[in-house]
């Protein structure tokens, strides 16, 4: 079996988070494939569905946990979304696991390393995704 | 592998693009031609990228169309495994490359910068801040909505910890504003709209007519001596008349008089008295259009209305005043020439201080007020200098002295014998008798519960945001916090800064402050205007949110989606205001019609990149 592809979105701070991971050299599964955003917002579900349909067996967003404080914060705008898009995965029958937030901020190298671990040791026990007979490859 | 991809033309290696001779070796191939795309595969992005980015642009490619793929610490660093990591590092390319091949971002846009700044509200925020910017060397309109500037600080008697004497140090400063070539103060203003962006910005601005032309006024008042109608002083907080024709105060900047046509009788008398010609009972408003490169709003705050608190009794209880009250009746200038009166004409030798109220409180503001125990102290000083035989007590819930000088104020205070009780008091009453206040009150040191009689409670109140503020908000469309209070662009990384780029903030307009952090913020607004001012051209930000107008159908859900409030309905269709637009592309992934894209983030560029991720061999 191989190694599960895992669509990571890396806003603009959380790649900076999993930078320092990787100055600090700190391992984590090859599976995670990283893509630099502008910003978490700017993923849209139709995104996030074509990830799944073309081959990811998952896909992590990492973003900024939207400050308590502070009223702009558009990853509350992914907050939301991927909670909604993770029911609607459940309802096509893929399970809602294999979408995930991260909360990295630009520091966050061994959370971001230890989180995205977590996360692909999970998808990976789901197995790959087109065995289940979702996925179209391309 | 990679040169199985249609879109590469080349593949060139070096070691160490990011040393010198690296760099050098990259402007000298991006430079060559045969391509107009390129992706740098290197290490983390955020420090190398900009001077990758640089070469390229001198050697005229379009910024966004450089790519660096990470592939050391997202790939490298941390898979030990060659093949894997390998593996991993193609993919990451292979997105790039997919992704910068098709966007095509418009070419970056200038803007002329309009070499003059507009400061709205003329305290001592907007007054430092108009000196800084004008002794730069660049043109400042001041508009202030009062007859003159000063502001509060004008109001005040002295100042904490230092008292000096308030006006006697601003008093200089307005003048200097008034004498400087490159101010011009337009009193009797208001901003009623605002266009553009950072560098030109143009606001009409709304002139309420004087009924007194300030060219030919001189301000010699004659016209007062004969008017006679009186009406109370905004200035002395209606506790002193004034006439009908009017100056606020003797320092007033500029010293030129204004009519309240709501009062004036129109009896003609200050026009035979002005031997200038200059009063025009018939004056109307006059609107004016600035073309600004920056603005500073310096607008201020009010007092909280201490009615709002009705268990200290203020406006039914003669002898309970609040601090700004008590500013003007213990000023040598004030209604009472400097002594410290009742209401019945009678010397006030006990006097109470409650501090917080309004603030520290839910009912009023949760937010500390910052000045009041300090200007407590300052003013319970003011009394026993005064009058060295006068009892006075501060009721205080904390005492407060955090800035320079403050402790030595309190320990001032306490040297001369003015009693700290903490406590806040339940209620203020009347004695029916003696006709003189009473503070109901806890020690919360001792736990005794007490009465305390005095012949005047001055209320601390705090400051609020006024609802002119709240409005300017709306047009230069910034936030304002639950308070009321204008939202900086991050309170602490850019705490001068509102969200429009171009738009700074100074002063009370953001939260309260005592006179040295306004000035300071003044300055400091001063700077980033300059900033702006100093250059002849500012490159507008290019990765923004643009709408298809064709596409759009007006449902504005991208408005909500909007964290910063960039967005707005314009002739049925979503606009972005790219001075406001922070790139996030919240609205560009709400958007069913997909009618907005992020400029080089747009739907293909994201879902080319996607798939070029998880395309299997």
């Amino acid at each position: 079996m191989t190694a599960p592809n895992i669509v990571t979105f890396l806003c603009w701070c959380s790649d900076s988070g999993a930078d320092q991971a990787g100055v600090e050299g700190i391992e984590y599964p090859a599976g995670i494939t990283p893509m630099r955003i502008p910003c978490s917002a700017l993923l849209g579900t139709e995104l996030i569905v074509k990830a799944f349909e073309r081959g990811a067996d998952g896909v992590i967003v990492s973003a900024c946990k939207p400050s308590e404080l502070r009223r702009e914060a558009p990853s509350r705008v992914t907050e939301m979304r991927i909670e909604i898009l993770r029911r609607l995965l459940e309802e096509v029958g893929i399970e809602p696991d294999r979408l995930q937030i991260a909360w990295i901020s630009s520091q966050e190298g061994k959370k971001f390393a230890d989180e995205v671990s977590e996360i692909a040791r999970k998808i990976e026990s789901l197995g790959p995704l087109r065995a289940k007979g979702v996925a179209q490859p391309v | 592998m990679l040169q199985m991809e249609p879109e590469v033309a080349d593949i060139i290696m070096h070691d160490e693009l990011c040393l010198p001779d690296g760099l050098a070796f990259l402007r000298e191939n991006l430079g060559r031609g045969g391509f107009d795309r390129a992706v740098i595969a290197a290490c983390s992005n955020s420090p190398i990228e900009q001077s990758f980015k640089d070469k390229a642009v001198e050697v005229g490619l379009h910024p966004l169309h450089v790519e660096v793929a990470n592939i050391r610490e997202q790939c490298a660093n941390i898979h030990g495994g060659v093949g894997q990591a390998t593996e991993k590092a193609i993919r990451i390319v292979r997105g790039a490359v997919a992704r910068v091949s098709r966007s095509s971002p418009s070419a970056t846009r200038r803007v002329k910068v309009a070499k003059a700044a507009l400061v709205i509200g003329g305290g001592i925020a907007g007054t430092q801040c108009a000196l800084d910017i004008a002794n730069a060397g660049f043109k400042v309109y001041l508009v202030e909505k009062q007859p003159s500037i000063g502001g509060t600080m004008a109001q005040l008697d002295k100042t904490f910890p230092t008292m000096d004497c308030s006006i006697c140090i601003e008093g200089p400063r307005l003048s200097e504003a008034g004498r400087n070539r490159n101010i011009t103060i337009i009193p009797n203003a208001r901003v009623k709209s605002v266009e553009g962006r950072a560098g030109d910005f143009h606001v009409q601005v709304e002139v309420m007519a004087s009924y007194v032309d300030p060219v030919k006024c001189n301000g010699c008042g004659a016209c007062v001596d004969v008017c006679p109608v009186y009406q109370p002083n905004k200035y002395d907080v209606d506790l002193k008349p004034i006439k009908a024709i009017y100056s606020p105060f003797a320092q007033a900047v500029p010293l030129k008089y204004v009519i309240n046509k709501d009062i004036c009788i129109e009896c003609g008398l200050c026009m035979k008295a002005c031997g200038l010609a200059a009063i025009d009972l018939n004056d109307k408003p006059k609107s004016s259009e600035l073309n600004v490169g920056a603005i500073v709003v310096a607008t201020g705050a009010v007092p909280f209305d201490a009615r709002r608190k009705p268990q200290y009794r203020y406006g039914e209880i003669d002898d309970v005043i609040t601090n700004m009250e008590f500013e003007r009746i213990i000023c040598a200038s004030g209604p009472t020439g400097g002594n410290m009166l009742k209401r019945n004409g009678e010397p006030s030798k006990r006097v109470a201080f409650i501090q917080c109220v309004g603030s520290r409180d839910e009912d009023g503001m949760e937010e500390c007020s910052f000045y009041c125990c300090a200007g407590s102290m300052k003013e319970a000083r003011l009394i026993v200098e005064h009058d060295p035989e006068a009892k006075v007590f501060i009721f205080y819930t904390e005492l407060r002295a955090f800035g320079k000088g403050w402790e030595g104020l309190y320990t001032r205070c306490r040297e001369d014998g003015i009693v700290f009780v903490r406590s806040r008091p339940s209620e203020v009453k009347l004695n029916p008798d003696t006709k003189r206040p009473v503070v109901v009150y806890e020690d919360t040191l001792s736990g005794v519960r007490s009465e305390l009689e005095v012949d005047t409670v001055v209320l601390a109140v705090g400051i609020h945001p006024d609802e002119e503020t709240r409005e300017l908000a709306r047009l230069l469309r910034i936030p304002v916090d639950e308070t009321g209070f204008l939202e900086e662009a991050h309170a602490k990384m850019r705490p001068l800064e509102s969200r429009v780029d171009g738009v700074f903030l100074a002063g009370t307009c953001h939260g309260p402050r005592d006179i040295v952090e306004t000035v300071v913020e003044g300055t400091g607004a001063a700077s980033l205007a300059i900033n702006i001012l100093s250059r002849d051209e500012i490159e507008l930000p290019t990765v923004v949110a643009k709408v298809s107008e064709e596409k759009c159908t007006g449902c504005m859900r991208c408005e909500a989606a909007c964290q910063y409030g960039a967005i707005f309905s314009q002739n049925g269709k979503a606009k972005v205001d790219d001075g406001i637009c922070k790139g996030c592309g919240a609205c560009a992934s709400t958007c069913f019609q997909g009618a907005i894209d992020l400029e080089a983030w747009g739907r293909e560029e994201l879902l080319s990149q996607v798939l070029a991720l998880v395309r299997e061999e």
